[in-house]
């Protein structure tokens, strides 16, 4: 009875959010879009109270406590209290595809192995940073619940308040309101050629270093972390890119930075908020140094990371999903269309994708308790390696993730980070 | 803390190997957890065998509706045999391989032949026509399948490039046509005197020595895609 009324005051549905509408048109049995957040504590994990955390913190998130409905028009996302979230054994291949029907309904996975609380997030649920959010109230929930004194603040939730609406509003909606129509074309970008890997395999690279000599030498060179980071990753392409042929169309090498929308505009949503830039170099021009990239980076930076820019790019997809025409085609035509459209021109302007979700801060209560935090990106569809960054304390772990054989491009890159005095220490769930 | 000696990182203490570059680790170090579980999420996969049930189904309603009507408003006349096969082949062509779940194409084309024979069996029982059923469809249906089963069988096994597997293709084209001649020739004029089937062959045949030859020489391929590259 308590159970029925307690449903039937939360039972809601909304719409997905502009980002969100793509991934489960793309979805297919052997890739979803799905991104890993983890964290690496510095005792074992018990998993009855980690399930027990679970239960507290989902009920906290109502965006995160949903399950997938599928109207005539469009997606929808239920409320599925009904259903339980389980804590699960963690796997070899972080970010397998995901079913509507699988895990209860829910469009997270989480994970417990030895020291480490890892969760895969549909990436129609959220971004980095409303994930990161999640992850850091459920640990702090788990530690709370493991006798220690964790404070609320710092990106932790209390999971006894009440969700305000503002955390599950659509910010895309609220703030694209963008005068300017159509977008500059962005010229095709290189594809890295490799062997692919079997249906169920992916492959992590994980690379550790300290976030100090890294800001260091980004400091260096006048530049921030990303920046840097991201300068380096193009070179690890180029340099992929002379063995294939410097010369050979398509030329032009870019780089994806995802980019965090809540630092432009004020929003406290824990759906997703983010769009992306593309900069990137064009080897028809000649040959570039490192330096140079790294120029090129940070000016297409500098000229388009400003509210305008971005209010402009995310106005271009809201105003195509408010199209009248394009609401009425059915789900399933629709499907069909995006999802073509996502394996065409969705990697059409990119090389690689790099995402830095930032340095993780967390209450010096937790500080004793927490070694490292984690981010993995889902493998791309087409065949290259991504790179996920993310920084706690002094630890900046840099992640790469493909489902190719060959790890050239993770080597270039170490090898460059080591050349640069830099040690790194890597780690693998491939043989 | 073992390090690779190429790549100069610093490995975990679980792997064996340097992931970026393969090479082995020397250091003999007690077995530690890796950063990895070794088992792996299997994603379930979409019951392929209720799908085929239901396509099933769907295509014995007509078959059905057919037979009433033929019993009821033409007894005696029996045109149901062709809705009929025309279902089973159809069956055998898209159904069939839905409901397996492993690909046996040899397998396949081999219900495949029997369902077409079949088919025009019935046909030829309805016309009484077993006289070209015998002449014409079967041999025909005979050589056709038992070419397709050697080319296939030739593909899995050898893995020829595809250079070779368009001319193994190509002789297939030309014994065809050859039996296809030949049985029509014996079915008119009951004596076979090859009329067009030459006219293939001939035009065929510098093609199939011109791929084996092309097939067998990478320095010749690499001149011609040099200079037919679009």
């Amino acid at each position: 009875m308590l159970r029925k009324i307690e449903e039937k005051k939360y039972r809601h549905w909304f719409k997905l959010d502009n980002a969100a509408k793509i991934y489960p048109a793309a979805n297919t049995r052997r890739w979803s879009g799905m991104f890993r957040l983890s964290v690496t504590l510095n005792e074992k994990i018990d998993p009855v109270i980690l399930q027990e955390a679970l239960v507290a913190t989902i009920k906290r998130f109502p965006s995160f406590n949903i399950r997938m409905g599928k109207g005539i028009f469009w997606y929808y996302f239920e409320s599925n209290i009904r259903k339980r979230l389980q804590v699960k054994p963690d796997i070899n291949n972080p970010c397998a595809p995901i079913r509507w029907k699988d895990n209860n309904g829910f469009l997270l996975r989480v994970f417990y192995y030895d020291k480490r609380i890892a969760i895969d997030f549909f990436h129609s649920l959220t971004d980095g940073t409303g994930a990161m959010v999640f992850l850091k109230t459920l640990t702090a929930r788990y530690l709370t619940l493991k006798g220690y004194e964790i404070p609320t603040g710092e990106g932790i939730l209390d999971v006894e308040e009440k969700p305000d609406k503002e955390e599950y509003e659509d910010s895309f909606v609220k703030y694209a309101n963008s005068r300017q129509r159509g977008r500059p074309k962005e010229p095709k970008a290189y594809h890295m050629k490799g062997t692919g890997l079997d249906d169920l395999d992916i492959s992590i690279i994980t690379g550790i270093v300290s976030l100090e000599k890294i800001k260091q030498l980004a400091k260096e060179h006048h530049a921030t972390i990303t920046e840097y980071l991201a300068a380096i990753l193009l070179y690890s392409f180029y340099k992929q890119k002379e063995k294939e042929g410097l010369y050979k169309k398509p030329t032009r090498i870019a780089v994806s930075i995802p980019v965090n929308l809540r630092n432009y505009f004020k929003s406290n949503t824990k759906r997703n908020f983010s769009t992306f830039l593309n900069p990137g170099i064009d080897t028809i021009l000649g040959e570039y140094t490192m330096e140079e990239m790294l120029r090129q980076i940070q000016y297409f930076m500098k000229a388009n990371l400003n509210d305008k820019v971005l209010n402009a790019m995310m106005t271009q997809n809201v105003i195509l999903e408010r199209n009248l025409f394009i609401r009425i085609v059915p789900l399933f035509i629709k499907n069909f269309i995006m999802s073509l459209a996502h394996d065409t021109i969705g990697y059409r302007p990119i090389t690689t994708v790099i995402s830095n979700i930032g340095i993780v801060t967390v209450p010096p209560e937790m500080k004793e308790l927490v070694n490292r935090f984690e981010f993995i990106l889902g493998p791309a569809k087409i065949r290259t390696p991504y790179l996920a960054v993310v920084s706690y304390e002094d630890t900046l772990v840099l992640n790469f993730t493909s489902k190719i054989q060959e790890t050239d491009i993770e080597r270039t890159f170490f090898t460059y980070l080591i050349k640069q005095g830099i040690p790194v220490k890597i780690e693998s769930n491939r043989e | 803390m073992p390090y690779c000696v190429k790549c100069g990182v610093e490995l975990d203490n679980s792997a064996k190997k340097c992931v970026l570059c393969n090479t082995k680790v020397m250091m003999e170090l007690p077995d530690e957890i890796p950063p990895y579980p070794k088992e792996k999420l299997e994603i379930s996969q979409l019951n392929r065998g209720y799908f085929s049930i239901l396509l099933t189904m769907i295509l014995l309603v007509p078959n059905l509706a057919c037979l009433v009507i033929n019993l009821i408003y033409t007894p005696g006349v029996y045109w149901m045999y062709y809705v009929f096969g025309g279902s089973l082949l159809l069956w055998m062509i898209f159904i069939f391989p839905m409901a397996i779940k492993k690909k046996r194409p040899l397998l396949h084309i081999f219900l495949l032949f029997l369902s077409a024979t079949l088919y025009l069996l019935l046909i030829a029982l309805a016309l009484s026509g077993m006289r070209w059923f015998l002449l014409i469809a079967l041999p025909i249906c005979i050589t056709v399948m038992s070419l397709l089963y050697l080319i296939i069988l030739i593909v899995i096994k050898k893995k020829p490039g595809k250079l070779k597997t368009v001319s193994i293709s190509l002789i297939a084209v030309i014994i065809i046509c050859l039996v296809t001649d030949g049985v029509i020739d014996y079915y008119i004029y009951s004596d076979i005197q090859l009329s067009w089937s030459y006219i293939v062959a001939a035009s065929i045949i510098p093609v199939i020595i011109g791929l084996v030859l092309l097939a067998g020489n990478k320095k010749l391929q690499n001149e011609l895609i040099k200079k037919l590259h679009i």
